[in-house]
């Protein structure tokens, strides 16, 4: 008998290992699951993990830093094509990514002494295939015996409830689409490279990678042809009556009933014809609108807000959203869902926020009973929409955190308000034979405006005092020249929402394709006006290998990785299509290698003429001031191009830090040639003399005093404290 | 093959220009019977002068425009 309790206690006890994605994400875990919560950090080197007792059991917590395996081709050789691949560690293929070698190999050494996994890397197709890899190839396990934890937020209740309910198996045809996805844009990415590097090569020897990808083809199309639109709109006139009337000596403007005017000689009567005339009030109509509150945030929905109202690239939004996770604070946000399930817990979330700056509106929710909140149309299997947790952040959240989760945790307060009511109040004008239209809106009930408000657009406007038949005075009125406006540049937000409308990338990839448009140099500054790298690339691209722009196949290769997500294909059918299709683009490329790279060197010299060159030294008059970077100290400066032949030496020092860009005007105290630089979010404009020019000594003193004040006010207020 | 008057690159068919400045210049004259009948009267000078003024006229019109008053072209 008491052998038999021992065989039972020691089947019982066991070590069991949790998979998390990040350090963070593996603290929180580790925490929440510790029976005293205060699990036990063991530290090894610069890696980690997290030792915790349960239930008698032992949990090790280790985490990933994102993916610790990386694609590296089989065949050897900087060549194309190149389809077949392994996994190995991601620091044998990137050198920067030394730091993931402890946690490997603390990884691989503690798993060794492990009974059982869960994997609780985030529930999607990307943390899918992290734990797994790092499962498979980390600790060798078996990924058919090892369980998985799913969870939306990382809040306490949800992580025990994930540990206690875990799915019995790992969701297999994730990892199978994240895999997929991963060889795909691999095979794409490396293979077209190298394709567009080399022909630079052959033509002018020169080793520089111009890259493009599965993805990126088709954005670059979509930004030339934009930008191109742009460039060659002819703008057509119109006119615009714009009319004051007056009437019980008050002034105000009138609206005339047709916005644009296409004719001059009809604008030019209609003024004529109501030169001190007068109109009448015709009828007053009064309609009631209303508004109901906006859906859920989904990730796009949440980067276009924060763009709209905060300037926030979506990358960033994601980023600070990411750390909100992580922080427990919001659930998890790469979700296209504009849902909030009935699983959730609205009232303890609701709760929660009565302890925060929410407290008055979440009160007021709370009052009413029914937490029903309003729902989107859009849905995901994996996660409910963005929506916060209720629990508070120990520490302060940054400013940029601040913003984020302010929106964030309104538009769901929102959800569980009623409808606004506005009343719209339009009065007809004649005169003669033309309207003019008097609008006034107020609100009645605000609804859900009174907690989103911050987040909307919404002026209220009186009607002034009239009534049906009323004689207003013109007192004013012209008919003003206008211009139809050319088609707007995209900024990251639109085009951030032209991707997901071509169903191009994933939810997780489209903010850093909006980014690398800019940062390969294809494109300039937010307004993603093509340089002419990206005109070189698009023009050539176009001529030789179509392909590679077309958004067509790409979108199919996703309808096909969205099949194997819903089980309907798999990654061999979906490879042998890529391998296909990109044979016959590699092999129109071979054919035309020559006038690519020739097509690319051009353009990469235009590039380079209009990033760095500044235009004529005024030292000697023959050379071209650059920007140049030292070899030996790797710092920026302005030299001449005569510095070794005609041995000018005219140099001027340049900001180190930031993005420089030649401009095309000379300094209005010095005529040196100007320059901006771009650093973080701050943009500014100066000469290359900057260190000697009158004009901006001037600047740099007005600059230093504003300084002394500001410390001299500051002072004043500690000591009056 | 023939270079583009404006920026050198290859011309477009029987075009003098590229296929950018080639766009940019059948827009041109297409869009001056807009203007025609928009304004009830007006020259081609006068037309072009106007889009040199207007806002929103595309750069590589201006060049166009650039090229056409340079050259006595139309």
């Amino acid at each position: 008998m008491k052998l038999l309790n021992c065989i039972e206690r020691r089947d019982k006890l066991s070590r069991v290992m949790i998979i998390s994605e990040k350090p963070t994400a593996a603290k929180r875990i580790a925490e929440a699951l510790d029976q005293n919560g205060t699990p036990k950090e063991v530290k090894s080197r610069s890696a980690s993990y997290f030792e915790c007792e349960r239930n008698g059991d032992t949990l090790i917590v280790a985490y990933a830093l994102g993916h610790l395996f990386e694609l590296r081709q089989i065949v050897k050789g900087w060549t194309y094509p190149r389809f077949e691949t392994e996994w190995v560690p991601k620091y044998e293929v990137q050198k920067k990514a030394a730091n993931v070698k402890p946690i490997i190999n603390l990884i691989k050494r503690v798993s060794k002494d492990v009974d059982s996994f869960i994997v609780a890397t985030d529930f999607d197709i990307e943390g899918s295939l992290i734990g797994y890899l790092t499962l498979k190839y980390g600790c060798k396990g078996d990924p058919a015996r090892a369980k998985r934890m799913v969870f939306s937020t990382l809040t306490q209740a949800d992580l025990v409830h994930a540990y206690e309910n875990p799915s019995p198996s790992l969701d297999f045809a994730m990892i199978e689409a994240g895999h997929t996805r991963h060889l795909v844009d691999w095979i794409y990415g490396i293979n077209l490279t190298r394709a567009l590097t080399l022909a630079i090569k052959k033509v002018s020897g020169w080793f520089k990678i111009v890259s493009t990808g599965r993805v990126q083809g088709p954005t670059l199309a979509y930004l030339a042809e934009r930008d191109g639109a742009i460039n060659s709109f002819v703008p057509v006139p119109f006119w615009v009556i714009n009319a004051k009337g007056k009437h019980a000596r008050q002034e105000f403007d009138l609206e005339y009933s047709k916005k644009r005017i296409d004719l001059k000689a009809e604008g030019v009567q209609i003024v004529d014809d109501l030169q001190g005339a007068s109109a009448v009030v015709d009828s007053i109509n009064k309609k009631t609108v209303k508004q109901t509150p906006p859906v859920p945030f989904n990730l796009s929905a949440l980067q276009s807000e924060c763009y709209r109202h905060f300037g926030f690239k979506p990358s960033r939004t994601l980023a600070i959203a990411q750390k909100l996770y992580l922080d427990a604070l919001i659930s998890y946000p790469r979700t296209s869902s504009q849902k909030i399930p009935e699983s959730i817990d609205i009232k303890k979330i609701l709760s929660g926020l009565q302890a925060t700056k929410y407290s008055k509106f979440a009160q007021t929710i709370l009052a009413k009973g029914k937490l029903v909140p309003v729902q989107g149309d859009k849905d995901d299997p994996a996660h409910p929409a963005i929506h916060p947790t209720g629990s508070k952040k120990a520490g302060r959240l940054t400013p940029s955190e601040s913003k984020v989760y302010d929106i964030i945790v309104r538009r769901f307060l929102a959800l569980f308000y009623e409808a606004s009511l506005k009343e719209s109040v339009r009065a007809d004008l004649k005169a003669k034979e033309y309207l003019f239209y008097l609008r006034g809106l107020k609100t009645i009930v605000p609804g859900w405006i009174e907690v989103y408000g911050p987040y909307t657009a919404f002026t209220e406007k009186e009607l002034p005092s009239i009534d049906s038949g009323d004689n207003v005075e013109i007192v004013a009125i012209t008919a003003d020249d206008k211009f139809t406006p050319p088609p707007a540049h995209f900024n990251p937000s639109s085009l951030l929402k032209l991707l997901e409308k071509e169903n191009l990338g994933t939810k997780a990839t489209r903010a850093s394709i909006v980014d690398s448009a800019i940062s390969r140099g294809y494109t300039l500054g937010e307004k993603f006006e093509l340089s002419s790298l990206g005109y070189a690339l698009y023009e050539t691209l176009g001529e030789h290998v179509p392909a590679i722009l077309s958004s067509e196949f790409t979108r199919s290769l996703e309808n096909e990785m969205e099949k194997i997500l819903e089980g309907e294909s798999d990654r061999e059918t979906v490879l042998e299509l890529v391998k296909e299709e990109l044979q016959e683009i590699l092999d129109d490329f071979r054919a035309h290698e020559e006038p690519i790279g020739e097509g690319l060197v051009r353009g990469l010299r235009g590039y380079w003429q209009a990033s760095e060159e500044l235009g004529q030294c005024p030292k000697c008059g023959v050379g071209t001031l650059s920007i140049i970077r030292s070899p030996k100290s790797g710092k920026r400066f302005v030299g001449c191009s005569q510095y070794k032949e005609g041995g000018c030496d005219q140099t001027f020092p340049l900001p180190q830090k930031g993005r420089i860009s030649p401009l095309d005007k000379q300094c209005p105290h010095c005529s040196h040639h100007m320059i901006k630089v771009v650093s973080g979010r701050r943009a500014w404009e100066t000469c290359v003399n900057w260190s000697a020019c009158p004009g901006r000594q001037e600047d740099i003193k007005t600059l230093q005093e504003k300084r002394a004040r500001s410390s001299k006010s500051d002072l004043k207020e500690e000591k009056e404290q | 093959m023939t270079e583009c008057p404006i920026c050198g690159r290859s011309s477009l068919g029987p075009s003098k220009f590229c296929r950018y400045h080639d766009a940019a210049h059948t827009e041109l004259q297409e869009v001056f019977g807009q203007w025609q009948k928009a304004m009830g009267d007006i020259s081609w000078n006068d037309y072009l002068e106007s889009l040199l003024e207007a806002d929103g006229t595309g750069v590589w019109v201006i060049e166009v425009i650039d090229y056409i008053k340079l050259e006595g072209n139309s």
